[in-house]
């Protein structure tokens, strides 16, 4: 989903001077992204909260290095990415996407989410991860390249054999 | 390969990285091959659903606001203790860093008169980093009833997350 303009200039400003309120201005814009990038794949309230916030510090910590507002956006969620990873090798036991039972919680809406991690289920873990960028989080090609450390011609063929593989398993009638 | 279109070329149409004059041709194909059309069909359905539920899980699993700024008012504990240097401030500075953390979710207006009442009941003599901390507390006072308990502790984690120094 890209930044609208009043968006995009809390970030210009944070990154051209973090302070409390500009860090505070980009937190409220963001943090509830992150915290939706890892209840979407599998962590509960809290877990995601943990992981959130340490998403957040380094986005404070690091902004120093990062200079274009354009880019923010696959920053964020590679910085999500990687602190993700690294819980993965900390933990025992993976969340999954097709766990997911349990949304009331959140928004009152408790059938979000139960049909997508139906749909993940027929994917292999890097369409799956690709997919959920694209559709979920909302990025654009180029931003999942970036986010994946993949070229962008390899982040589109995921998406349309993704498709391909959800018509073959579920059809596309109602 | 169908009917002479390459893989390659089916999934550079449907994603939209196609040129123009490629684009044209495969779509004059489609103009006039039903079975091409369909299956393109079946994969924009895809596309559609997609983009419909996967919009709706992100906006469920999207923090509460009342959370949101719990874990701001928690952040910004964190970096304060972690850079103390970097946004110790004056009195001064602090009351308006506060304002404009706190304007956005309770109302500017709300939260200059609460600001200012607490500024009387917990620091007569003036504010300063000693009498801060008895600030913070009045102020809480102020908003509880109003707003309600987790507003009220809100108010003061976020007081309490500036780090206040006199100068
Ligand atoms: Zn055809």
């Amino acid at each position: 989903m890209a930044f609208n303009p009043n968006e995009e200039e809390a970030v210009a400003l944070f990154l051209a001077r973090p302070t409390v309120e500009t860090y505070s201005a980009v937190f409220r814009l963001l943090a509830p992204r992150v915290q939706a990038y890892f209840r979407a794949r599998g962590y509960d309230a809290a877990a995601a909260e943990d992981l959130s916030q340490e998403v957040m510090l380094v986005v404070y910590r690091e902004s120093r290095r990062l200079r274009e507002k354009g880019a923010f956006q696959p920053w964020l969620f590679k910085i999500s990415r990687n602190v993700m990873l690294q819980d993965y090798r900390r933990a025992t036991r993976r969340p999954q996407i097709v766990e997911i039972t349990e949304m009331e919680s959140s928004a009152g809406d408790p059938l979000a989410g139960l049909q997508f991690a139906q749909w993940m289920k027929c994917l292999n873990d890097d369409e799956r991860e690709t997919v959920m960028l694209r559709y979920v989080e909302g990025l654009e090609y180029h931003e999942i390249a970036e986010v994946l450390g993949i070229p962008i011609g390899t982040a589109q063929w995921r998406i349309f054999s993704s498709k391909k593989k959800l018509a073959a398993s579920f059809g596309h009638g109602v | 390969m169908q009917h002479g279109f390459t893989e390659q070329e089916w999934m550079e149409f449907s994603e939209g990285a196609m040129g123009a004059s490629s684009r044209s041709r495969l779509e004059a194909h489609l103009a006039v091959c039903a079975e091409c059309a369909a299956k393109l069909d079946a994969i924009r359905v895809w596309h559609q659903r997609l983009s419909t539920e996967g919009e709706r899980l992100r906006v469920a699993m999207e923090l509460p606001e009342i959370d949101r700024e719990r874990m701001l008012a928690q952040s910004l504990e964190r970096i304060a203790a972690e850079y103390p240097s970097a946004e110790r401030r004056g009195p001064a500075e602090a009351l308006a860093a506060l304002r404009a953390l706190l304007g956005p979710v309770f109302g500017a207006g709300m939260i200059r008169a609460a600001v200012d009442a607490a500024l009387e009941r917990g620091a007569p003599g003036g504010i300063n980093a000693a009498s801060w901390s008895a600030f913070a507390a009045e102020l809480r006072e102020m908003i509880q009833p109003a707003c309600g308990l987790a507003a009220g502790f809100l108010a003061l984690r976020a007081a309490m997350s500036l780090a206040v120094a006199d100068r």
